[in-house]
């Protein structure tokens, strides 16, 4: 479906005039005091003037119908955005005493929000498949570690975060992917073997949804906390790495188990019969044709897995567990929000391409079995 | 040759096979006819132990069903169903690949197997069998599916509904590509159908079925102008069972010698095409292919 794109035209001139008024940066005398806008062209930065330029670029080519030259348009005003921030914090920075500090502002960050909507929205008008959109973000994420990596940015508080706490954070990511590769690993040991349970045996059906659908409407933290107290008693200490992956993994086996159900029970009657028509044994016509074309909805499940468990787990710092969270959490407590956004940012972003990389190999396998 | 010796199946109160006793003989099509619900498609289910018989037997060229293990048997059987049920992953070459990969053939083998039965179904290999089921249509997915029921060369071929739920035009299509089929092969085949015109068409043997009863068992000709009660004279069509014998019955059996003008009818042509060709033109007779006419008067006779 395409529909005409005005009004993300119309959106886009929005934000070519936000950008000259609202705060682009913050600026605070030390990293805990309250902060005070600075708008973008206030900054002193040289790319300011491009930004909205460049939203009236992508207003007019949408305008036209070209909705690939306002994509293209936008993933480069992605990268502006942050050069312009990284940019004015280094102008600002210059005569300011050292304790000086310099965030994101809310213009930032709602230029940002509207550029990365109007990419989605763009491929949404040229009808583009999952592979380009999928492609997009690694070249929207790829820019971005470019410009990272190029010390523009360091003068931004966010930056200066990340060079006090260099080692914690490195340490926070292989903890977190570590937390989310035995959450997946666990949900997967125990929830294949209840889908199939509850597919192969009626009577199991309801006290396994049952049971399930309780523990996904406790609460996080709670869930944590009522981890604890058992866990001590049979000797796997209530906190740490041990509880945070079993609690994940209790959340992580209602998508598991509904994935391989609903998929297992979506397959059409006539292969199967088939299957077993031609003299395939029980097991032959579960591997070789049931599971195979149950595959897609189980993706479909495993997708919310991944999800759900890179944002709870920043949570599960709470006890002890490590991760991203720590940073959030010691962030809350200091009122450092630029400590919280260190824990936050990779947290979403981790989230997004696990999204996006199940999603191409959904698409793939369902092409495969539709 | 097969033979269904006393079968009875019931579910809870229903019987719904009920003490059936049937012989199909070598390299001919036996259809089991009847209406919805008349026990057809169990029976057929009964013979590739896809469903276990409450009692009574199935035996196969003299040996006894029970007595293999049921995926041994469904091997050596040729399954076709009327969802077809071509397995979507795969594409048609594999599909048509799967009782020879079951059985462990050689690659080569199988290649050229495949290659030899897409011919046979007339879906040419260079276009066909890279192709997924989705990308075929109603009409080449059953003719694949065929293919696959002959792929390990079995003597005996089940066949459940497989052109009911094809359109009329490619149903017809289908229907002489089988019949060809089945006669250049000389398979056995059981064959599941409610529809007169197609048991008419196929079967060398009706079986016509009620409520899990054999009522009546015979060539189509036999039950056409014998039926033996109200049901079967019933099914076979009331008033229009005139039309349908002559569509049993050849035109040359009728000939007599002499010429006639207009197109000559093919040697194998029914009375009924006979009759058609005179109504259309406004003729009395028709000349065949090969010598001979058939008159209106011998027609009638």
């Amino acid at each position: 479906m395409k529909s005409s794109g005005w009004p993300e035209a119309a959106a886009s001139l929005a934000g070519a005039l936000l950008a000259g008024f609202a705060g682009f940066l913050a600026v605070a005398p030390n990293r805990l005091s309250p902060a005070s806008p600075v708008g973008l062209f206030a900054t002193g930065t040289g790319f300011a003037p491009f930004i909205p330029l460049g939203l009236l670029l992508v207003a007019g080519c949408l305008a036209w119908r070209r909705p690939r030259t306002a994509g293209a348009v936008c993933v480069v005003l992605i990268w502006l955005l942050l050069l312009a921030a990284g940019d004015g914090a280094d102008m600002l920075l210059r005569h300011a005493p050292k304790p000086t500090r310099v965030s994101f502002g809310g213009g930032f960050w709602l230029l940002l929000a509207l550029c990365a909507l109007l990419v989605a929205e763009t491929q949404r008008l040229a009808g583009a498949g999952p592979r380009l959109r999928v492609a997009t973000a690694v070249l929207v994420l790829a820019g971005l570690a470019a410009i990272a990596a190029t010390h523009r940015l360091a003068g931004l508080s966010l930056l200066r975060e990340y060079a006090t706490h260099r080692a914690a954070f490195h340490a926070a990511v292989g903890r977190h992917l570590l937390l989310v590769i035995l959450t997946l690993a666990g949900a997967l040991l125990l929830g294949l073997p209840l889908g199939l349970a509850a597919w192969r045996y009626a009577k199991l059906r309801a006290p396994i949804f049952g049971v399930l659908n309780v523990v996904q409407t406790v609460p996080s933290v709670a869930l944590f906390g009522l981890l604890m107290a058992p866990l001590s008693a049979a000797g796997l200490g209530g906190i740490g790495v041990v509880p945070a992956v079993i609690a994940l993994v209790l959340y992580a086996l209602l998508p598991t188990v509904r994935g391989l159900f609903a998929g297992l029970r979506s397959v059409d009657a006539a292969p199967l019969e088939a299957a077993a028509g031609m003299g395939m044994s029980a097991s032959q016509v579960f591997l070789n044709v049931h599971l195979p074309l149950a595959a897609p909805a189980l993706f479909a499940g495993l997708r919310v897995v991944l999800v759900q468990t890179i944002g709870l787990a920043v949570v599960a710092a709470l006890i002890g567990a490590g991760g991203f969270g720590e940073f959030v959490f010691q962030g809350l407590g200091q009122y450092a929000l630029d400590l919280v956004l260190l824990g936050a940012l990779p947290a979403t972003c981790l989230a997004l391409a696990a999204d996006a990389l199940l999603m191409l190999a959904a698409d793939t396998i369902r092409a495969r079995v539709a | 040759m097969i033979e269904l010796r006393h079968l009875v199946k019931t579910y809870g109160d229903v019987a719904v096979v009920r003490d059936v006793s049937l012989s199909a003989p070598e390299a001919a099509v036996t259809v089991l006819l009847g209406p919805p619900g008349s026990g057809k498609s169990t029976i057929l289910r009964m013979i590739n132990r896809l469903i276990p018989a409450d009692s009574g037997s199935v035996w196969i060229d003299d040996e006894d069903t029970a007595a293999i293990h049921p995926e041994a048997l469904r091997r050596r059987i040729g399954y076709v169903i009327q969802g077809v049920g071509l397995f979507p992953h795969w594409n048609v070459a594999r599909n048509i690949a799967t009782v020879p990969a079951l059985l462990g053939w050689p690659r080569k083998r199988i290649a050229a197997r495949v290659e030899q039965l897409l011919d046979m179904v007339n879906l040419p290999p260079d276009r066909f069998a890279e192709k997924r089921p989705s990308e075929l249509s109603g009409g080449q997915a059953q003719r694949v599916g065929i293919a696959r029921a002959l792929a390990a060369d079995p003597s005996l071929l089940l066949m459940d509904e497989p052109f009911s739920a094809l359109d009329p035009v490619t149903r017809r299509d289908l229907q002489q590509a089988f019949r060809r089929i089945q006669r250049d092969t000389g398979k056995t085949v059981v064959f599941v159908t409610h529809d007169l015109e197609e048991a008419l068409l196929l079967g060398d043997q009706v079986a016509l079925l009620r409520d899990g009863k054999l009522i009546q068992h015979g060539p189509p000709l036999q039950l056409l102008e014998h039926p033996a009660d109200d049901f079967v004279a019933d099914y076979f069509g009331g008033a229009a069972a005139g039309l349908r014998r002559l569509t049993l019955l050849s035109a040359a059996s009728r000939a007599v010698p002499g010429e006639a003008g207009g197109a000559r009818l093919p040697a194998q042509a029914s009375l009924h095409d006979a009759l058609e060709a005179m109504l259309s033109r406004g003729t009395e007779s028709v000349a065949l292919e090969g010598g001979g006419v058939v008159t209106l008067k011998a027609l009638l006779a």
